[in-house]
């Protein structure tokens, strides 16, 4: 086993790792929201939830920061050119848009945060705050729902044009 | 995470906007790569004055 074959294994792993624990996370995100959104809800248990929501909202700003230049050493690892390969193009076109989706989503996670703490301090605006955080919220919805599709799209056009290392033949198609 | 995030933006916006673009130049045209060149560079272009605005809030903090 040679020295590149072990290496371009180890960054697809990773590749694919990283994606897999950043759909993972978001969804552990999503799931998180409903109870942070809702105003009924035990203010402590609120703002624990927050609090893991917005840890969790670090570790994926990492890994999806990561998911670029370990791809890109994958396709020089794998001789893809990177700018003249149409399922690759597609694909920097797909993460050039989640891209703007976590611009749209990086406040919504801070502003429930902030609100939630206001409140633990004896804010006088709670039902205004509460407000603010559900429309944040239900606002970044369909951004949340976007980066989901593109992420299993793009998963999809990787795994269709996966080529056996040595052969050079396409696995899956 | 707000430095992570425009550093990202900018960085990796000029970059993979910058070598799309580069790329529609040398090969021809390509929708595809077109698209890309628009969105990474108009990412990068919205992310800029904030970055720069982070940079220029925290020199002034240093200089007090």
């Amino acid at each position: 086993m040679d020295v590149h074959y072990v290496t371009e294994i180890a960054f697809r792993g990773i590749h694919s790792f990283t994606v897999a624990a950043w759909l993972l996370l978001d969804f552990i995100v999503f799931w998180l929201h409903f109870k942070i959104k809702d105003a009924r809800a035990d203010l402590s248990e609120r703002l624990e939830r927050v609090h893991i929501m917005h840890a969790i909202d670090t570790v994926v700003a990492y890994i999806f920061v990561g998911t670029l230049p370990i791809g890109i050493a994958l396709a020089w690892l794998t001789d893809t050119p990177l700018f003249s390969t149409d399922w690759l193009n597609w694909k920097h076109l797909m993460y050039g848009l989640i891209v703007v989706a976590a611009i749209v989503l990086v406040p919504v996670s801070g502003t429930a945060l902030r609100n939630l703490e206001a409140m633990k301090k004896g804010a006088a605006n709670i039902d205004e705050l509460n407000q603010q955080i559900e429309r944040d919220m239900n606002r970044g919805l369909p951004w949340v729902f976007l980066i989901w599709t593109l992420i299993i799209v793009m998963t999809l056009i990787s795994v269709f044009n996966l080529k056996c290392p040595h052969c050079h033949q396409f696995i899956f198609r | 995470m707000v430095w992570l995030l425009w550093i990202f933006v900018v960085g990796s916006g000029g970059i993979m906007g910058v070598s799309s673009a580069m790329s529609l130049a040398t090969r021809g045209f390509d929708i595809v790569v077109a698209l890309n060149a628009v969105l990474y560079l108009g990412v990068a272009l919205y992310g800029a004055p904030r970055l720069l605005r982070l940079i220029s809030n925290a020199t002034r903090r240093g200089a007090r």
